[in-house]
Protein backbone atom coordinates (compact mmCIF):
# COMPACT_ATOMS: atom_id res chain seq x y z
CA UNK A 1 0.00 0.00 0.00
CA UNK A 2 1.40 3.71 -1.01
CA UNK A 3 1.68 6.49 1.42
CA UNK A 4 -0.98 8.03 -0.08
CA UNK A 5 -3.06 4.99 -0.11
CA UNK A 6 -2.88 4.60 3.83
CA UNK A 7 -3.74 8.41 4.33
CA UNK A 8 -6.96 7.68 2.30
CA UNK A 9 -7.65 4.81 4.26
CA UNK A 10 -6.87 6.75 7.53
CA UNK A 11 -9.02 9.39 6.29
CA UNK A 12 -11.85 6.96 4.93
CA UNK A 13 -11.26 5.41 8.85
CA UNK A 14 -11.56 9.04 10.74
CA UNK A 15 -14.43 9.90 8.59
CA UNK A 16 -16.82 7.12 9.21
CA UNK A 17 -16.21 7.75 12.86
CA UNK A 18 -17.62 10.76 11.97
CA UNK A 19 -20.48 9.85 10.24
CA UNK A 20 -21.45 6.72 12.15
CA UNK A 21 -23.90 8.48 14.86
CA UNK A 22 -25.84 10.05 11.61
CA UNK A 23 -25.89 8.18 9.15
CA UNK A 24 -25.31 4.56 11.06
CA UNK A 25 -24.77 1.79 8.60
CA UNK A 26 -25.09 4.14 5.58
CA UNK A 27 -21.85 5.63 6.71
CA UNK A 28 -19.04 3.33 5.06
CA UNK A 29 -20.75 4.20 1.72
CA UNK A 30 -20.66 7.91 2.34
CA UNK A 31 -17.25 7.28 3.49
CA UNK A 32 -16.03 5.42 0.55
CA UNK A 33 -17.66 7.27 -1.71
CA UNK A 34 -15.97 10.19 -0.78
CA UNK A 35 -12.51 9.12 -0.49
CA UNK A 36 -13.21 7.50 -3.99
CA UNK A 37 -13.35 11.77 -5.32
CA UNK A 38 -10.57 11.91 -3.61
CA UNK A 39 -9.33 9.24 -5.65
CA UNK A 40 -10.82 10.21 -8.49
CA UNK A 41 -10.46 13.86 -8.76
CA UNK A 42 -7.10 14.65 -7.05
CA UNK A 43 -5.07 11.62 -8.02
CA UNK A 44 -1.53 13.52 -7.73
CA UNK A 45 -1.72 15.19 -4.47
CA UNK A 46 0.02 13.27 -2.17
CA UNK A 47 0.56 15.43 1.11
CA UNK A 48 -1.88 13.93 3.81
CA UNK A 49 -2.48 17.64 4.80
CA UNK A 50 -3.95 18.97 1.70
CA UNK A 51 -5.79 15.39 1.24
CA UNK A 52 -7.82 16.66 4.54
CA UNK A 53 -8.11 20.02 3.80
CA UNK A 54 -9.61 18.55 -0.06
CA UNK A 55 -12.04 16.06 2.12
CA UNK A 56 -13.22 19.15 4.41
CA UNK A 57 -13.73 21.54 0.96
CA UNK A 58 -15.82 18.56 -0.47
CA UNK A 59 -17.94 17.86 2.82
CA UNK A 60 -21.14 19.75 1.00
CA UNK A 61 -21.01 17.25 -1.53
CA UNK A 62 -20.69 14.28 1.17
CA UNK A 63 -23.70 15.70 2.87
CA UNK A 64 -25.50 16.05 -0.45
CA UNK A 65 -24.63 12.85 -1.72
CA UNK A 66 -25.71 11.26 1.34
CA UNK A 67 -29.18 12.89 0.98
CA UNK A 68 -29.50 10.62 -1.67
CA UNK A 69 -28.35 7.34 -0.61
CA UNK A 70 -29.22 4.62 -1.00
CA UNK A 71 -31.81 6.00 -3.87
CA UNK A 72 -29.23 6.28 -6.32
CA UNK A 73 -25.15 6.20 -5.89
CA UNK A 74 -24.74 9.77 -8.16
CA UNK A 75 -22.57 11.52 -5.35
CA UNK A 76 -19.01 10.76 -7.52
CA UNK A 77 -20.80 12.01 -11.04
CA UNK A 78 -22.52 14.82 -9.00
CA UNK A 79 -19.24 16.25 -7.76
CA UNK A 80 -18.83 17.07 -11.71
CA UNK A 81 -20.66 19.52 -12.02
CA UNK A 82 -21.64 21.02 -8.33
CA UNK A 83 -23.07 24.28 -10.33
CA UNK A 84 -26.09 22.67 -11.92
CA UNK A 85 -26.92 21.47 -8.38
CA UNK A 86 -26.61 24.23 -6.72
CA UNK A 87 -29.76 26.08 -7.75
CA UNK A 88 -31.98 28.23 -6.08
CA UNK A 89 -32.77 25.77 -3.68
CA UNK A 90 -29.18 25.00 -2.59
CA UNK A 91 -28.92 29.39 -3.04
CA UNK A 92 -32.09 29.38 -0.30
CA UNK A 93 -30.21 26.71 1.83
CA UNK A 94 -27.34 29.28 2.06
CA UNK A 95 -29.93 32.34 2.96
CA UNK A 96 -31.28 29.82 5.89
CA UNK A 97 -27.72 28.96 7.18
CA UNK A 98 -26.41 32.18 7.54
CA UNK A 99 -30.18 33.28 9.00
CA UNK A 100 -29.72 30.37 11.17
CA UNK A 101 -25.77 31.72 12.38
CA UNK A 102 -27.19 35.00 13.08
CA UNK A 103 -29.81 34.24 15.39
CA UNK A 104 -27.54 31.89 17.05
CA UNK A 105 -25.15 34.17 17.43
CA UNK A 106 -27.72 36.65 19.37
CA UNK A 107 -28.35 34.04 21.45
CA UNK A 108 -24.92 33.29 23.01
CA UNK A 109 -24.16 34.85 26.13
CA UNK A 110 -21.92 38.03 26.18
CA UNK A 111 -18.51 36.94 26.90
CA UNK A 112 -19.30 34.70 24.07
CA UNK A 113 -20.31 37.58 21.42
CA UNK A 114 -17.76 39.85 22.62
CA UNK A 115 -15.28 37.17 21.67
CA UNK A 116 -17.20 36.48 18.33
CA UNK A 117 -17.04 40.26 17.65
CA UNK A 118 -13.58 40.74 18.13
CA UNK A 119 -12.97 38.20 15.62
CA UNK A 120 -15.37 39.49 13.06
CA UNK A 121 -13.33 42.77 13.83
CA UNK A 122 -10.20 40.85 11.95
CA UNK A 123 -8.44 41.31 16.19
CA UNK A 124 -5.76 38.92 16.35
CA UNK A 125 -5.65 36.10 18.81
CA UNK A 126 -2.57 37.42 20.86
CA UNK A 127 -4.80 40.86 20.98
CA UNK A 128 -7.69 39.10 21.86
CA UNK A 129 -6.13 37.29 24.81
CA UNK A 130 -4.84 40.64 25.93
CA UNK A 131 -8.28 42.29 26.18
CA UNK A 132 -9.34 39.82 28.28
CA UNK A 133 -6.91 39.02 30.68
CA UNK A 134 -6.22 35.32 29.73
CA UNK A 135 -3.39 33.24 28.11
CA UNK A 136 -3.94 32.46 24.20
CA UNK A 137 -4.74 28.59 25.54
CA UNK A 138 -7.46 29.65 27.44
CA UNK A 139 -8.95 31.62 24.90
CA UNK A 140 -8.80 29.09 22.98
CA UNK A 141 -10.59 26.99 25.27
CA UNK A 142 -13.30 29.86 25.73
CA UNK A 143 -13.75 29.74 22.18
CA UNK A 144 -14.14 26.55 21.55
CA UNK A 145 -16.98 26.35 24.16
CA UNK A 146 -18.14 29.54 22.97
CA UNK A 147 -18.07 27.31 18.81
CA UNK A 148 -19.88 24.60 20.44
CA UNK A 149 -22.56 25.85 22.15
CA UNK A 150 -23.32 28.00 18.89
CA UNK A 151 -23.37 24.56 17.00
CA UNK A 152 -25.85 23.62 19.86
CA UNK A 153 -27.90 26.02 19.44
CA UNK A 154 -28.05 26.15 15.82
CA UNK A 155 -28.47 22.07 15.80
CA UNK A 156 -31.67 22.53 18.42
CA UNK A 157 -32.99 25.42 16.27
CA UNK A 158 -32.79 23.25 12.90
CA UNK A 159 -34.12 20.06 14.74
CA UNK A 160 -36.99 22.36 15.93
CA UNK A 161 -37.60 23.63 12.60
CA UNK A 162 -37.56 20.74 10.71
CA UNK A 163 -40.32 19.59 13.68
CA UNK A 164 -42.08 22.19 12.78
CA UNK A 165 -42.13 21.11 9.20
CA UNK A 166 -43.20 18.20 9.98
CA UNK B 1 -9.54 28.06 34.48
CA UNK B 2 -6.92 25.76 34.15
CA UNK B 3 -4.59 26.05 31.20
CA UNK B 4 -5.37 23.19 29.04
CA UNK B 5 -1.96 22.35 27.56
CA UNK B 6 -2.98 22.46 23.59
CA UNK B 7 -6.61 23.20 23.09
CA UNK B 8 -8.24 23.39 19.47
CA UNK B 9 -7.99 26.67 18.00
CA UNK B 10 -11.19 26.35 16.86
CA UNK B 11 -12.30 30.06 16.52
CA UNK B 12 -9.12 30.98 14.99
CA UNK B 13 -9.73 28.45 12.19
CA UNK B 14 -13.64 28.81 11.58
CA UNK B 15 -12.32 32.83 11.33
CA UNK B 16 -9.46 32.65 8.88
CA UNK B 17 -7.05 33.78 11.33
CA UNK B 18 -4.30 30.81 11.27
CA UNK B 19 -1.32 30.91 9.58
CA UNK B 20 -0.59 28.45 6.72
CA UNK B 21 1.66 26.78 9.61
CA UNK B 22 -0.79 26.83 11.92
CA UNK B 23 -3.35 25.16 9.94
CA UNK B 24 -1.40 22.82 8.64
CA UNK B 25 -0.61 21.83 12.38
CA UNK B 26 -4.09 21.27 12.92
CA UNK B 27 -4.63 19.32 9.92
CA UNK B 28 -1.67 16.95 11.46
CA UNK B 29 -3.89 16.94 14.74
CA UNK B 30 -7.24 15.43 12.97
CA UNK B 31 -5.38 13.14 11.39
CA UNK B 32 -4.04 12.04 14.28
CA UNK B 33 -7.08 12.64 16.47
CA UNK B 34 -10.93 11.78 16.45
CA UNK B 35 -11.52 14.56 18.27
CA UNK B 36 -9.86 17.52 16.92
CA UNK B 37 -11.26 15.79 12.99
CA UNK B 38 -14.65 16.06 14.33
CA UNK B 39 -14.36 19.55 15.46
CA UNK B 40 -13.25 20.65 12.05
CA UNK B 41 -15.56 18.16 9.85
CA UNK B 42 -18.53 19.74 12.50
CA UNK B 43 -16.98 23.48 11.66
CA UNK B 44 -16.63 23.12 7.92
CA UNK B 45 -19.99 25.13 7.33
CA UNK B 46 -19.84 27.74 9.45
CA UNK B 47 -16.22 28.36 8.07
CA UNK B 48 -17.45 28.36 4.73
CA UNK B 49 -19.98 31.33 5.76
CA UNK B 50 -17.61 33.18 7.48
CA UNK B 51 -15.69 33.66 4.63
CA UNK B 52 -18.06 35.61 3.05
CA UNK B 53 -17.51 39.43 4.19
CA UNK B 54 -21.15 40.44 3.41
CA UNK B 55 -21.92 37.81 5.63
CA UNK B 56 -19.29 38.87 8.46
CA UNK B 57 -20.50 42.42 8.01
CA UNK B 58 -24.34 40.96 8.95
CA UNK B 59 -23.07 39.16 11.55
CA UNK B 60 -21.10 42.06 13.31
CA UNK B 61 -23.90 44.48 12.87
CA UNK B 62 -26.13 41.90 14.89
CA UNK B 63 -23.36 42.19 17.16
CA UNK B 64 -23.28 45.75 17.75
CA UNK B 65 -26.80 46.37 18.33
CA UNK B 66 -28.24 47.28 21.83
CA UNK B 67 -29.67 44.19 23.27
CA UNK B 68 -33.50 44.00 23.17
CA UNK B 69 -35.03 45.12 26.86
CA UNK B 70 -37.15 41.55 26.29
CA UNK B 71 -38.13 42.20 30.71
CA UNK B 72 -39.27 45.60 30.17
CA UNK B 73 -41.38 45.21 27.25
CA UNK B 74 -42.99 41.74 29.02
CA UNK B 75 -43.55 43.75 32.25
CA UNK B 76 -45.11 46.43 30.63
CA UNK B 77 -48.13 46.67 28.07
CA UNK B 78 -48.27 49.15 25.48
CA UNK B 79 -49.69 51.85 27.90
CA UNK B 80 -46.61 51.24 30.10
CA UNK B 81 -44.16 51.67 27.51
CA UNK B 82 -45.34 54.65 25.98
CA UNK B 83 -45.45 56.37 29.47
CA UNK B 84 -42.13 54.91 30.26
CA UNK B 85 -40.50 56.13 27.06
CA UNK B 86 -42.04 59.25 28.01
CA UNK B 87 -40.72 59.66 31.34
CA UNK B 88 -37.48 58.57 29.89
CA UNK B 89 -37.50 61.18 27.00
CA UNK B 90 -37.97 63.93 29.83
CA UNK B 91 -35.02 62.65 32.38
CA UNK B 92 -32.77 63.08 28.88
CA UNK B 93 -33.86 66.30 28.05
CA UNK B 94 -33.16 67.46 31.66
CA UNK B 95 -29.93 65.75 31.49
CA UNK B 96 -29.33 67.58 28.31
CA UNK B 97 -30.48 70.92 29.61
CA UNK B 98 -28.33 70.85 32.63
CA UNK B 99 -24.93 68.85 31.21
CA UNK B 100 -22.19 71.18 30.43
CA UNK B 101 -20.86 68.29 28.02
CA UNK B 102 -24.38 67.57 25.87
CA UNK B 103 -22.90 66.06 22.96
CA UNK B 104 -21.47 63.40 25.34
CA UNK B 105 -24.57 62.51 26.14
CA UNK B 106 -26.17 62.40 22.58
CA UNK B 107 -23.46 60.18 21.23
CA UNK B 108 -22.62 57.64 23.98
CA UNK B 109 -23.14 54.82 21.61
CA UNK B 110 -20.62 55.02 19.60
CA UNK B 111 -18.27 53.76 22.65
CA UNK B 112 -19.12 50.73 21.80
CA UNK B 113 -16.35 50.77 19.37
CA UNK B 114 -12.89 49.03 19.62
CA UNK B 115 -10.73 49.79 17.67
CA UNK B 116 -7.23 48.63 15.56
CA UNK B 117 -4.60 49.54 13.80
CA UNK B 118 -5.92 48.43 11.04
CA UNK B 119 -9.21 50.76 11.45
CA UNK B 120 -10.53 53.23 9.23
CA UNK B 121 -8.96 56.90 10.72
CA UNK B 122 -12.76 58.21 10.39
CA UNK B 123 -13.73 55.51 13.24
CA UNK B 124 -12.14 58.23 15.61
CA UNK B 125 -14.29 60.80 14.62
CA UNK B 126 -16.96 58.54 15.78
CA UNK B 127 -15.67 58.86 19.12
CA UNK B 128 -18.22 61.14 21.24
CA UNK B 129 -16.61 64.64 21.62
CA UNK B 130 -15.67 65.12 25.35
CA UNK B 131 -13.06 67.28 26.59
CA UNK B 132 -13.04 66.82 30.65
CA UNK B 133 -9.33 67.85 30.72
CA UNK B 134 -10.79 71.28 29.26
CA UNK B 135 -7.49 71.30 26.77
CA UNK B 136 -6.92 74.46 24.76
CA UNK B 137 -5.99 73.87 21.62
CA UNK B 138 -4.96 76.76 19.64
CA UNK B 139 -3.77 77.41 15.66
CA UNK B 140 -2.97 80.47 16.09
CA UNK B 141 -4.52 82.07 12.81
CA UNK B 142 -7.71 84.61 13.45
CA UNK B 143 -9.26 83.80 11.12
CA UNK B 144 -8.51 80.34 10.58
CA UNK B 145 -7.87 80.75 6.87
CA UNK B 146 -4.64 78.79 5.41
CA UNK B 147 -3.57 78.62 1.91
CA UNK B 148 -2.04 75.25 0.13
CA UNK B 149 1.19 75.50 1.14
CA UNK B 150 1.37 76.90 4.04
CA UNK B 151 1.93 75.11 7.77
CA UNK B 152 -0.47 75.23 10.80
CA UNK B 153 1.85 75.91 13.86
CA UNK B 154 -0.67 74.51 16.33
CA UNK B 155 -0.36 73.91 20.59
CA UNK B 156 -2.12 72.11 22.68
CA UNK B 157 -1.94 72.83 26.41
CA UNK B 158 -1.68 69.20 28.51
CA UNK B 159 -2.14 69.17 32.09
CA UNK B 160 0.00 65.84 32.81
CA UNK B 161 1.60 64.14 30.66
CA UNK B 162 -0.49 62.44 27.57
CA UNK B 163 -0.16 61.07 24.57
CA UNK B 164 -1.08 63.10 21.72
CA UNK B 165 -3.05 62.57 17.83
CA UNK B 166 -4.22 65.08 15.67
CA UNK B 167 -6.63 63.95 12.76
CA UNK B 168 -7.76 66.01 9.59
CA UNK B 169 -10.65 65.47 8.19
CA UNK B 170 -11.03 66.76 4.68
CA UNK B 171 -13.80 67.69 2.66
CA UNK B 172 -13.97 65.00 0.77
CA UNK B 173 -14.39 62.69 3.65
CA UNK B 174 -10.82 61.52 4.03
CA UNK B 175 -8.99 61.54 7.68
CA UNK B 176 -5.50 61.84 7.79
CA UNK B 177 -3.12 61.40 10.52
CA UNK B 178 -1.32 64.53 10.96
CA UNK B 179 0.58 64.08 14.23
CA UNK B 180 2.85 62.68 15.13
CA UNK B 181 4.21 63.40 11.51
CA UNK B 182 5.39 59.85 11.00
CA UNK B 183 5.61 56.34 12.76
CA UNK B 184 8.79 56.34 14.22
CA UNK B 185 8.03 59.55 16.29
CA UNK B 186 6.26 58.79 19.91
CA UNK B 187 2.50 60.10 20.77
CA UNK B 188 3.75 60.42 24.67
CA UNK B 189 4.26 63.91 25.16
CA UNK B 190 5.38 65.40 28.56
CA UNK B 191 2.80 68.01 30.56
CA UNK B 192 2.89 71.73 29.38
CA UNK B 193 2.69 73.12 25.94
CA UNK B 194 2.79 70.76 23.03
CA UNK B 195 3.58 72.41 19.78
CA UNK B 196 2.79 70.56 16.30
CA UNK B 197 2.60 71.13 12.56
CA UNK B 198 0.81 69.83 9.81
CA UNK B 199 -0.18 70.83 5.80
CA UNK B 200 -3.56 72.58 6.52
CA UNK B 201 -4.33 70.45 3.37
CA UNK B 202 -2.43 67.83 1.41
CA UNK B 203 0.23 68.85 -0.75
CA UNK B 204 -0.73 67.17 -3.98
CA UNK B 205 -4.52 68.81 -3.31
CA UNK B 206 -5.59 71.26 -5.94
CA UNK B 207 -7.41 73.63 -4.32
CA UNK B 208 -9.88 75.76 -6.90
CA UNK B 209 -12.44 76.80 -4.07
CA UNK B 210 -13.00 77.63 0.01
CA UNK B 211 -12.85 74.51 1.76
CA UNK B 212 -13.19 73.53 5.53
CA UNK B 213 -11.73 71.31 7.48
CA UNK B 214 -11.81 70.22 10.87
CA UNK B 215 -9.26 69.15 13.14
CA UNK B 216 -9.83 66.23 15.85
CA UNK B 217 -6.67 66.36 18.87
CA UNK B 218 -7.10 63.52 20.56
CA UNK B 219 -5.34 62.87 23.97
CA UNK B 220 -5.06 59.86 25.76
CA UNK B 221 -3.22 58.28 28.90
CA UNK B 222 0.59 58.01 28.11
CA UNK B 223 1.63 54.62 26.57
CA UNK B 224 -1.83 54.34 24.30
CA UNK B 225 -0.92 54.37 20.43
CA UNK B 226 -3.79 54.11 18.16
CA UNK B 227 -1.25 53.47 15.15
CA UNK B 228 -0.69 49.91 16.92
CA UNK B 229 -2.79 48.63 19.38
CA UNK B 230 -6.46 47.85 19.86
CA UNK B 231 -8.48 50.04 21.90
CA UNK B 232 -12.03 48.96 23.49
CA UNK B 233 -12.90 52.67 23.95
CA UNK B 234 -15.79 51.65 26.52
CA UNK B 235 -13.07 49.94 28.88
CA UNK B 236 -11.17 53.24 28.72
CA UNK B 237 -13.62 55.11 30.67
CA UNK B 238 -15.46 58.25 30.44
CA UNK B 239 -13.00 60.67 31.11
CA UNK B 240 -9.65 58.30 29.95
CA UNK B 241 -9.64 60.70 26.80
CA UNK B 242 -10.01 64.12 25.44
CA UNK B 243 -10.71 65.07 22.14
CA UNK B 244 -11.27 68.69 20.95
CA UNK B 245 -12.30 69.88 17.48
CA UNK B 246 -11.23 73.06 15.79
CA UNK B 247 -12.45 73.85 12.31
CA UNK B 248 -10.36 76.37 9.65
CA UNK B 249 -10.43 77.00 5.87
CA UNK B 250 -8.28 76.67 3.31
CA UNK B 251 -8.34 79.22 0.15
CA UNK B 252 -7.06 79.17 -3.46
Amino acid sequence: MSTRDEILSRLRRRLVSTLRPRFREKAEDIAHDTVAVLLEKYPNVEDEVQLLKLLYTIKRFVSLGAARKPAEDQFPEAFDSPDQRLGAEQELTENDKVDALESAIGQLGERCKRLFRYRLKEMETPEIATHLNVTINNLYQIEMRCTERLRAIMTGSRHTSEGKHA
Amino acid sequence: MPDETNPIPLAAYLFGKLTHEEQSELMRRALSDQKVFNQLWDAVDQRELLQNPAVRARLLRRLEEPAPRSFWSQLFGPLGRTLLASAAVACVALILVQSPDRTWYGTERPLTLVTTPQSNLAEFFRLPARNPLHLPVDLHRSPAVFHPGDVIHATVILASPSAVFALRHDPNGSVHLVFPSDLAASANQPAGEVPFSFDPVSPTEDVTARESFTLRVLVLPPGIDLRNQSIEWARLGRHAYSTVEVGYEVVP
